[in-house]
């Protein structure tokens, strides 16, 4: 925009006078329609201005609501630290599948009610092999001294066993 | 007056400029685009420019020749209010919009336009415009040149138009 313009602009207003009233303001204007725009503009504006209750200086925004802003954020950062912060590893609680596995528990096979027994044992000697069965009310001894003595040796004692097995 | 489908082809590039020019005017009034006034000189800018269609050349960009008969409405309705009584335009709406503008919703508009200003462009601006103060009072006031008061008021007023033409 030509500075010549605007100076026949501030000029006028300077004057107190109107620039749309000016020749030379006209002149360029209808040279320039969008020009026009700005120099209406301003004039509304300062109209208002005249019009207007504004204070000379601008107001000084007041402080309060700032430190009450920062006050807030403050307490909502030191809330969200609390929160987020780390913390030493706590001993995680354990399932009860973990557990198990680091510490299985043997099962105590069922060993139910004994219906009967029987124990062998087998005696090898220089002079041969000796087998003893025991079972129920009964011991029974054998040797193979006999083979070798061309004679078979049995010998069956009776036993009295008394007493009660609790497998518990 | 310009039909949307108008028969002769600068009738329809005319209605084709219409919300452009509706716009343009309602700026020049400083007024929405909706109200009666910038509907009622849109109008008169229309009849105007098909009463000159004949100095119109076809070859050149209607936007600018419609906008300076826009213009040139405006400028008559303001010569004319100029040359008229100064009691013709004390209406009461007018007195009341004179007197009552202190609206909060127009003071903060005021403030925005005043946003950019340095605080001595400010009170420079607001000592002339406001308070009517010479440009010797305020100099006297501010305890600066004559000169620099002045300079700051150019530049207040530069930057108020700049905003202006941002819009």
């Amino acid at each position: 925009m030509s500075e010549r313009f605007w100076m026949s602009v501030q000029t006028a207003l300077d004057e107190r006078r109107d620039p749309l009233g000016d020749a030379q303001v006209r002149e360029w204007l209808f040279e320039h329609p969008e020009d026009a725009l700005e120099v209406c503009e301003l004039r509304a504006a300062l109209e208002q201005f005249e019009r207007a209750d504004i204070p000379l200086r601008a107001r000084r925004r007041s402080l309060a609501l700032p430190l009450a802003a920062a006050a807030a954020l403050a307490l909502i950062a030191l809330g969200a630290w609390n929160v987020l912060r780390p913390r030493p590893q706590a001993t995680p609680a354990l399932t009860a599948a973990q557990e198990l596995e680091l510490h299985p528990v043997v099962a105590r096979p069922d060993l139910g009610s004994v219906q009967s027994w029987e124990l062998v044992s087998a005696c090898t000697t220089s002079e041969g092999t000796i087998t003893v069965r025991a079972s129920e009310g009964r011991v029974e001894t054998e040797n193979d001294f006999a083979h070798r003595a061309g004679e078979l040796a049995r010998a069956e004692a009776p036993v009295h066993h008394e007493e009660s097995w609790n497998p518990q | 007056m310009v039909h949307p489908q108008g028969d002769s082809p600068l009738e329809g590039r005319m209605a084709a400029e219409i919300p452009r020019l509706r716009a343009y005017v309602a700026r020049l009034l400083g007024v929405r685009t909706t109200s009666p006034d910038a509907e009622d000189a849109l109008q008169e800018v229309l009849a105007r420019a098909w009463r000159y269609r004949a100095s119109f050349e076809e070859e050149r960009a209607l936007g600018p020749w419609l906008r300076r008969a826009a213009l040139r409405v405006v400028l008559d309705r303001r010569d004319a209010r100029e040359r008229a009584p100064r009691v013709a335009e004390l209406d009461p709406d007018q007195v009341a919009a004179r007197t009552s503008p202190d609206l909060p919703a127009q003071r903060e508009q005021l403030e925005r336009m005043l946003a950019p200003l340095s605080p001595i462009e400010r009170e420079s601006l607001l000592r002339f415009h406001q308070r009517g103060e010479s440009v010797a009072e305020i100099a006297a006031a501010m305890q600066l040149a004559e000169g620099t008061v002045k300079s700051h008021l150019w530049r207040a007023r530069r930057r108020i138009a700049e905003r202006g033409r941002e819009r």
